[in-house]
C-alpha cells in the first residue's frame, strides 16, 4: 500500500480559550480527490493552514509525505488560500514568472494557456482584475503547479455558479492522478460529483472520514442530503 | 534561493525607491544652491536696501526645506521597506511569501539585505549632501571629508586622518542603518505573533522601547568611560565598542525575527 500524502496525528490548534481545533488525527493516501467538509467554523481553513505551514499547532503534529511543514513539505504543497494574496503592484505575467522562478514544478505554458481561456491579459495589473478573476487566476497559478498535495480552501465560495462550474473544471483539468488534492467547502452540492472520499468536521472535531461510496451505496443517499442532516440547525 | 528572493525584492522597491532618491538629488542640489545663494545676497545687505536681506532670508528658509526634504526623503525610503516587510510577512500577501519552499531564515535575510542596501545607499546620498550643504556654510573652513566623517560619528577617530575618518564614517552608517532595520524587523514580528488586534502600532511601541533602552545603556556606558578622560581616544574606543554593540544587536534582532517567523505567527 502506497504511504499516505497528509498524515495528522493529534492535531489542536487553540486561539486562547478557543479550541478551532481539536485532536485531529487523519491518514490521506495519494491520488484521491477529498472534500473537507463542514459549516462555517468547523477548523476547515485551519487544517488547511497548518498544513500549508502558514499557522502552527499548539499539539500534535503534522506531515506531508513525511516531512513536517517547512521547505520540504512546502515544495510538495500548492495551496490557495480564502483571500487574495497578490501584490497589487503586480501584474499578472509578474505573478507567473514568480511562480516560475520559486517553483520547479510549475508549468509556465499551461498556466498561460488556461489564462488566455479566462481571457485575462498577462500585462493587466492585477489591481484592475475583479475580484472572481483574481480568484480565478490564483486557482489557475496554484492547479499549473505539480504538486503532491493541493490545498484549495473554499475555492467555490463567493463565485457566481458558472464561475463555479469554470473552477471546477479548472481543478479537474490541472488535477494529476498521483497527487492528492484536499478540498474546503461547505457548497457541497457542487463538490459531490468529483470527490472520491470526505472529511468531516465539526467544532473542530473529525466526525467522519470515508468515501463517498459509503453515503451513497450504504445510506442510499447523496452527499450534500446527509451533510444537511449532519448539521441541521 | 537567496539570490532569487533578492532579486523579487529588488524588482518590487526599485521604483519608488529610485523616486525618493530623485527628490534627495534635486532637493540636495537646490539646498547647496540656496546656502550659496545666501552667502551671495549676504555680501550686498546694507542697512537701506531690504531687497538683499528679505533674499537672504528667502534663501535661507529654502535651503533648510531643502534640507528636510532630504530627511524626509530618507525617512520615507526606511519605513517603505519596513512596512513592505511587514505587508509581505504578516499581511494577505504573507500566503504568497510563507509558502514558498525556503527557510525562513533565508526569507528574513533575503528581505534586510536589500532593505539595508537601499537605506544605507540613501544615508550615504544624504550624509554627502548636508555635508556639502554645511561646508558651503562654512565657506571653505571644514573640509567635505571630515564632515562627511562628522556625519558619519566617526569624526573623534583618532590618528586616522582624514580616510580613515571618512571609512569609518561610513562603516557606521551601514551598522546604524543595520540596527534600525534589524530592530524594526524584529519589533513587527514580535507585534504579529503577540498582539491579537493593533500589530503595526504594537511592534511601533515595542521598536521605540528598544531603541529608547539600547541608547540609554550606550549613553550610561559612554558617560561611564568618558567621564574623566574626554581625549580622542577614548572616544574612538566608545565608538567602536558602540558600533561593535549595534552590529550584535542587528544580527540578534535578524535572527529573532527569522524564529518567530518560522515558529510562532500564524497568519490570520
Amino acid at each position: 500500500m502506497d504511504a499516505p500524502v497528509l498524515v495528522c496525528s493529534g492535531l489542536t490548534k487553540a486561539y486562547g480559550p478557543t479550541v478551532a481545533l481539536d485532536r485531529l488525527t487523519i491518514s490521506v493516501p495519494a491520488g484521491r480527490i477529498v472534500g473537507l467538509l463542514g459549516p462555517n467554523g468547523s477548523g476547515k481553513t485551519t487544517l488547511l493552514k497548518m498544513i500549508a505551514g502558514v499557522a502552527h499547532p499548539t499539539a500534535g503534529e503534522v506531515r506531508v509525505a513525511g516531512w513536517a511543514p517547512g521547505p520540504e513539505s512546502k515544495a510538495l504543497v500548492s495551496y490557495l488560500p480564502e483571500r487574495p494574496y497578490f501584490s497589487r503592484s503586480m501584474r499578472v505575467r509578474d505573478m507567473v514568472a514568480y511562480f516560475s522562478d520559486f517553483y520547479a514544478g510549475f508549468d509556465r505554458a499551461l498556466a498561460l494557456d488556461m489564462l488566455q481561456h479566462l481571457g485575462v491579459n498577462p500585462a493587466s495589473p492585477c489591481s484592475a482584475l475583479s475580484k472572481g478573476t483574481v480568484e480565478k487566476v490564483q486557482l489557475v497559478l496554484v492547479m499549473a503547479r505539480h504538486a503532491a498535495l493541493y490545498l484549495l480552501d473554499e475555492p467555490i465560495g463567493g463565485v457566481d455558479p458558472a464561475a463555479r462550474d469554470y473552477i471546477l473544471q479548472t481543478i479537474i483539468r490541472g488535477y494529476r492522478p498521483q497527487s492528492t488534492i484536499l478540498l474546503s467547502t461547505h457548497l457541497v452540492r457542487d463538490v459531490e460529483a468529483v470527490l472520491d472520499d470526505f472529511i468531516l468536521l465539526r467544532y473542530g472535531q473529525m466526525l467522519l472520514h470515508a468515501p463517498v461510496g459509503y453515503v451513497t451505496c450504504e445510506l442510499g443517499t447523496t452527499l450534500d442530503a446527509y451533510f444537511r442532516e449532519e448539521f441541521r440547525c | 534561493m537567496l539570490g532569487k528572493l533578492m532579486g523579487a525584492e529588488w524588482r518590487a522597491l526599485w521604483k519608488p525607491a529610485a523616486i525618493l532618491f530623485g527628490i534627495m538629488v534635486v532637493a540636495g542640489c537646490a539646498g547647496i544652491a540656496c546656502f550659496n545663494g545666501v552667502e551671495v545676497t549676504s555680501g550686498y545687505y546694507t542697512s537701506s536696501t531690504s531687497f538683499f536681506s528679505n533674499a537672504s532670508v528667502t534663501l535661507l528658509m529654502a535651503s533648510l526645506f531643502c534640507g528636510f526634504l532630504v530627511w524626509a526623503s530618507l525617512a520615507a525610503l526606511s519605513v517603505y521597506v519596513v512596512v513592505r516587510f511587514y505587508r509581505t510577512m504578516f499581511t494577505d500577501e504573507g500566503y504568497l511569501t510563507l509558502t514558498l519552499p525556503v527557510p525562513a531564515a533565508t526569507l528574513v535575510l533575503a528581505k534586510f539585505l536589500v532593505a539595508l542596501l537601499l537605506v544605507v545607499a540613501a544615508s550615504y546620498l544624504s550624509t554627502v549632501l548636508f555635508s556639502a550643504m554645511m561646508t558651503t556654510v562654512s565657506s571653505g573652513e571644514l573640509s567635505l571629508s571630515w564632515m562627511i566623517g562628522a556625519a558619519g560619528g566617526m569624526a573623534g577617530v583618532a590618528d586616522m586622518g582624514s580616510a580613515g575618518s571618512v571609512l569609518a564614517g561610513i562603516v557606521n552608517i551601514v551598522v546604524t542603518a543595520a540596527f534600525n532595520l534589524g530592530l524594526a524587523f524584529a519589533a513587527l514580528s514580535l507585534g504579529a505573533w503577540w498582539a491579537s488586534r493593533h500589530k503595526v502600532a504594537a511592534a511601533a511601541g515595542l521598536y521605540l522601547g528598544a531603541s529608547w533602552l539600547l541608547s540609554l545603556v550606550f549613553s550610561v556606558f559612554g558617560v561611564i568611560l568618558l567621564f574623566d578622560s574626554y581625549s580622542s581616544v577614548a572616544m574612538t574606543v566608545f565608538g567602536i565598542v558602540q558600533m561593535v554593540f549595534s552590529a550584535a544587536v542587528a544580527v540578534g534582532a535578524v535572527a529573532l525575527a527569522t524564529y518567530v517567523v518560522k515558529n510562532k505567527v500564524d497568519l490570520s
